[in-house]
């Protein structure tokens, strides 16, 4: 009798194990992923979709305190160093068939030109275009540049002497202590658009087949570039203004030398911003593009440790020491805006260079 | 170099890591297997640490390290070489240490012995039959299975700036490029690694249908060689797990307060865990369901080639994959799910299922057999303290291969970043496509605070997963 009630007790354990195993356990797994699902995923319909590709640490700040003070929810994608080839501007594209995106804030101008071209864009003209000189904006108000940069060299001035001339013997001679970013994206796509447009091709194919026989070392990304500059590993590169204030911040030895075309015009380079269109939340995407316009953004850019160039009025007095002597430089920029055609041709060709 | 050359060096490279990685594993399992309890715990612990270690990060500490050999790209591969062998070979020592040899010990010694009895030497052909079938079967399989890992890195090469097939293909999309133009680039580096991995499957299924043999007992190895293993582990720990712990984690207690005023950072480890529970899950049941239906029956073939087919979506590598199933969901009848969490999860799933599936493959024939029967007969007893003793016992034989699994599964989700970045919905960022982003500027507190807790909150969760099964063995013992 004993042994039977045993022998029950011990099929009941496998039937109450089986229950746990079969039922329980996936009804709790089940019901914590719904739940889960339930409080981490906000419907986009409700959010203004903003892909931005300037540095998070900046941009996720303007991007909040619009969110505070308009009331509209954002949600925010950004620029991944994993994907950076891939960047947001092929993704977009990517995504014609199906935007999800209603603003995008590029951190350079070539790329959202690319999309206008495309007919990707919608064209809006508000208080933010008003303010921003013809210079730096689409006409039809397709997109309009702000907050600039510049392309720079920045050298380590313990391992070479910060003059002029020890830097023009330095460019004409070996290179294997020299570094810049790989051309295909970029503000160094930039770059090379602006010496295809402004040299000519075949001058620029030559410059940079004698570059890379003259052995300059070809890195990942711009603060790679700084990093081996700063760190005395590389002599001097090609870099953009906000790398280079990033190593001085830390008290590297590095000091710069803006890069100057023949003519002696500098490359500076602007954010953008744009709407796409099949936007679904336009009004809002609006507010977002005068808001990023104003000038009070463009102070916070400016004022924040890229020391982002203003490209609107600004009152001269209340710009940093560094910033005003960069817009000294950034009026003799070259003018990015006709540079469309001469991108996509020189990328063309740069990855038949790189991707034999 | 062009595609094809870089292909080749690639698979010489991988070949190269695979040999080392599977030439140590059989000296490290030695080592485990004759150690006692305490010794033998500690050694698991340092041997699988280097590969719990997520490879951005592993990465991102050694790349200013990196940078430093940019005069000198051949140690630069060294470097990069080193840190795949020290990160892979618990992966070669585990396939190691749980398979049993195809041919008993007591075979291997009848025929040592019939050798030196025979005057004439064997025919080779008969030699090396012996020796595939016997002691190198599972130095192939573990050999085979780091090289798929090592030919299949990204992340580790892109911080390393070391040119692969895998950094090629991501730079082809500069400017962009057809989804068509970019699965021609990757058709021969996709179609070695199918060729590996059904040589591995043929091989272990071929060896499903044999009796299962209890587990090698090697040799004890002498005081010198225990010594030098153990030094090797403490390398290998040095290397993939202090240096990137002291590297990003420095500075993190004052970068709690950080934490504290990011909320988004629950919100984000939160998310990871949810795509890679259900992706990890889905891919292992997945996996189950076709190898368990293709044990037998009509449609047993069948189902294997299907799930073999599902597999070759994962070969291709998370970021083909991920613009595989973007362009997807670019169709207009799947339209409307694109900015949903259903691609990224479809794209998780197919980029783990042939890792679920191998290593399922490796569970089913590596585990079970006459031990395994006992086991589940003592649960039928009559007296509850057996039945734990079984439940114990069937957990040590089975449940705990099968929750490994599943929890590899679940970090290699979670640890995913370049297709979260690519296919996360926008109101949702994977914790590490953040912390990656972040990388980006440098070592700062807050981002060490930020990994520390990304790191231990899923493995916390495991944790207390693994500690449940006491409970229920409790639970299911008393009925």
């Amino acid at each position: 009798m004993r042994k039977r009630s045993s022998g029950l007790a011990a099929r009941g354990g496998r039937v109450w194990t089986d229950l746990l195993l079969r039922v329980v356990v996936p009804l709790v797994v089940i019901a914590g992923l719904l739940l889960g699902y339930r409080f981490l995923w906000v419907g986009p319909r409700d959010r203004l979709v903003v892909y931005c590709t300037h540095d998070s640490i900046y941009s996720k700040q303007v991007l909040e305190e619009f969110e505070e003070r308009s009331g509209i929810a954002t949600s925010m994608v950004f620029d991944t160093e994993a994907t950076k080839s891939l960047g947001l501007v092929e993704r977009l594209i990517r995504e014609k068939n199906a935007p999800r995106c209603d603003v995008f804030w590029n951190n350079e101008l070539l790329g959202t030109m690319d999309l206008a071209e495309r007919g990707m864009l919608l064209g809006y003209k508000g208080s933010g275009f008003a303010r921003i000189p013809d210079a730096f904006k689409d006409p039809e108000g397709l997109w309009v540049g702000f907050a600039a940069r510049m392309r720079v060299i920045i050298v380590n001035i313990a391992k070479m002497q910060p003059t002029e001339g020890a830097m023009s013997a330095a460019l004409d001679g070996d290179l294997s202590r020299a570094a810049i970013a790989k051309p295909l994206y970029g503000t160094t796509l930039t770059h090379y658009a602006v010496l295809w447009d402004h040299w000519g091709a075949e001058r620029l194919k030559s410059w940079h087949r004698d570059i890379r026989r003259r052995g300059i070392r070809e890195l990942t990304g711009n603060a790679t570039v700084k990093n081996l500059v700063a760190e005395g590993v590389c002599d001097f590169g090609f870099t953009d203004t906000d790398d280079y204030f990033d190593a001085r911040d830390e008290g590297k030895p590095v000091t710069m030398f803006p890069v100057r075309l023949d003519d002696g015009r500098v490359i500076s380079i602007p954010n953008s911003v744009c709407i796409l269109k099949g936007s679904r939340r336009v009004e809002a995407a609006k507010k977002l593009v005068d808001y990023l316009l104003s000038e009070e953004v463009e102070l916070v850019l400016a004022d924040s440790k890229a020391r982002q160039i203003p490209l609107g009025q600004v009152a001269g007095a209340r710009l940093n020491a560094d910033v005003r002597e960069l817009k000294n430089w950034a009026e003799q920029g070259y003018p990015l805006p006709r540079l469309g055609k001469a991108r996509t041709d020189c990328l063309v060709w740069l990855k038949s260079e790189y991707l034999k | 170099m062009n595609l094809t050359a870089e292909c080749a060096w690639g698979l010489l490279r991988s070949a190269a890591v695979g040999v080392l990685a599977s030439g140590l594993a059989g000296p490290l399992s030695s080592l485990i297997a004759n150690a006692r309890k305490t010794e033998r715990r500690a050694a698991w612990v340092l041997l699988l640490l280097p590969y719990l270690m997520p490879v951005v990060l592993v990465g991102y500490a050694w790349s200013n390290f990196s940078l430093s050999l940019v005069h000198h790209p051949v140690l630069n591969e060294l470097l990069y070489a080193v840190l795949l062998v020290v990160k892979l070979t618990p992966v070669a020592v585990l396939v190691h240490y749980f398979a049993p040899s195809y041919l008993s010990g007591e075979a291997i010694h009848c025929r040592r012995l019939l050798a030196q009895g025979r005057q004439e030497r064997r025919p080779l052909r008969e030699s090396l039959s012996f020796f595939i079938h016997g002691p190198a079967r599972k130095t192939c399989v573990a050999f085979a299975v780091v090289f798929l890992f090592a030919f299949a890195d990204f992340d580790l090469a892109s911080l390393l700036n070391v040119r692969t097939w895998t950094v090629r293909l991501f730079d082809a999309q500069a400017g962009g490029l057809a989804l068509s133009a970019s699965l021609r680039l990757a058709a021969l580096p996709c179609v070695s690694e199918t060729v590996l991995l059904l040589l591995v499957m043929a091989m272990l299924f071929g060896s499903r249908g044999s009796p299962r043999l209890a587990l090698d007992h090697p040799k004890p190895p002498g005081r010198t060689r225990r010594c030098l293993r153990w030094a090797y582990l403490l390398f290998a720990v040095a290397l993939a797990t202090v240096v990137p712990a002291v590297v990003v984690l420095r500075g993190t207690l004052s970068g709690f307060r950080v934490i504290a005023e990011n909320p988004a950072l629950g919100k984000d480890i939160g998310t990871s865990i949810l795509f890679a529970a259900c992706a990890g899950g889905v891919s292992w049941l997945a996996a189950g369901w076709f190898l368990t239906r293709a044990e037998a029956g009509p449609r047993a073939k069948g189902r294997l080639l299907l799930a073999f087919l599902l597999s070759l979506p994962g070969l291709l590598g998370a970021l083909l994959l991920a613009l595989l199933v973007l362009s997807l969901f670019q169709l207009t009848a799947l339209r409307a799910a694109y900015d949903t969490p259903l691609p990224l999860f479809l794209a998780l799933v197919l980029l783990l299922f042939p890792f679920a599936v191998l290593l399922r493959v490796l569970l089913n024939v590596f585990q079970g057999g006459e031990g395994l029967h006992a086991a589940r007969l003592l649960g039928r007893s009559i007296d509850p303290r057996v039945r734990r003793s079984a439940r114990n016992l069937i957990w040590d034989m089975r449940t705990r291969g099968h929750f490994l699994v599943a929890a590899l599964l679940f970090f290699w989700g979670y640890f995913d970043v370049v297709s979260s970045s690519l296919l996360a919905p926008s109101a949702m960022t994977p914790v590490f496509v953040r912390l990656y982003n972040l990388m980006h500027y440098g070592q700062i507190a807050g981002l060490s605070a930020m990994v520390l807790v990304a790191l231990v909150v899923p493995l916390g969760l495991v944790g207390l997963a693994a500690s449940a099964r006491k409970l229920f063995i409790r639970l299911a013992s008393h009925g």
